[in-house]
């Protein structure tokens, strides 16, 4: 079973990281949720491995019971600092395309040049339902002119 | 005298100069920076901070850094 080990000592806990799965990103941002509350010192006692050392601003309530609750809240935050860390190293690629969409294209000739467009693809459409319009020269070489269609609508009654 | 020992694969240089500049006025603050690490002695502290000064010291480097370390980030993020 593998633990995220941390020693009781000296009215703190001191964990022990190693960098392949804690990146430095990651302790950085849990220990920047911390620096209000609790005093930090970080250091590297090997190669790959970095050391964190969290001790309470009120010494007072540097039991060992409020020292294992702050251990246990600091190991969440690194889960959650290092869940961060992959999804914004993931979505790199993706952040940079809209960016780069964001900030050099022209938004305003993009959307007028999308509705001529539009507009174009639905003149070009068959009508599914052949319905003719007076306008439409090219479906009855025989239809009747405008004028005329009015005057059978009267006579029709 | 405390001696605190920043690695500066961690701490940035600047940020522990920040440190000590905002500090000058509590303690005698000597650095020596070296390739890997920045060695800091902390002297005479002012009596009314006491024991804290050593960890409102390692506080204040550390934040700076932080600080520091995702400016850098974002500007090259940006590519700036």
């Amino acid at each position: 079973m593998v633990e995220l080990s941390y020693a009781l000592d000296e009215g703190g806990v001191y964990f022990i990281l190693s960098e392949e799965i804690y990146p430095v990103d990651a302790i950085y941002g849990a220990a920047y949720l911390f620096v209000d509350r609790c005093y930090l010192y970080l250091d590297r006692p090997e190669e790959k491995q970095i050391g964190v050392r969290i001790r309470l601003k009120d010494k007072s309530k540097a039991d060992e019971v409020a020292l294992e609750a702050m251990a246990g809240e600091f190991a969440n935050e690194l889960l959650n600092q290092v869940v961060r860390h992959q999804v914004t190293e993931s979505t790199a690629n993706i952040r940079d395309y809209y960016m780069a969409r964001a900030f050099f294209t022209d938004a305003g000739r993009a959307s007028i040049d999308a509705l001529l467009a539009e507009l174009d693809a639905e003149e070009l459409e068959e009508d599914p339902l052949e319905i003719s319009v007076p306008w439409d020269d090219a479906g009855d070489a025989d239809s009747a002119e405008p004028g005329d269609a009015t005057q059978a609508e009267v006579s029709g009654g | 005298m405390v001696k605190v020992v920043f690695s500066r694969h961690l701490y940035r240089l600047e940020a522990v100069q920040a440190a000590a500049e905002v500090y000058a006025d509590f303690a005698d603050i000597g650095l020596e920076v070296g390739d890997d690490e920045v060695r800091v002695t902390l002297a005479d502290p002012d009596p009314e901070i006491g024991d804290e000064l050593y960890d409102a010291f390692c506080n204040h480097a550390l934040f700076e850094s932080i600080v520091g370390h995702r400016a850098e980030a974002g500007q090259a993020e940006v590519g700036g």
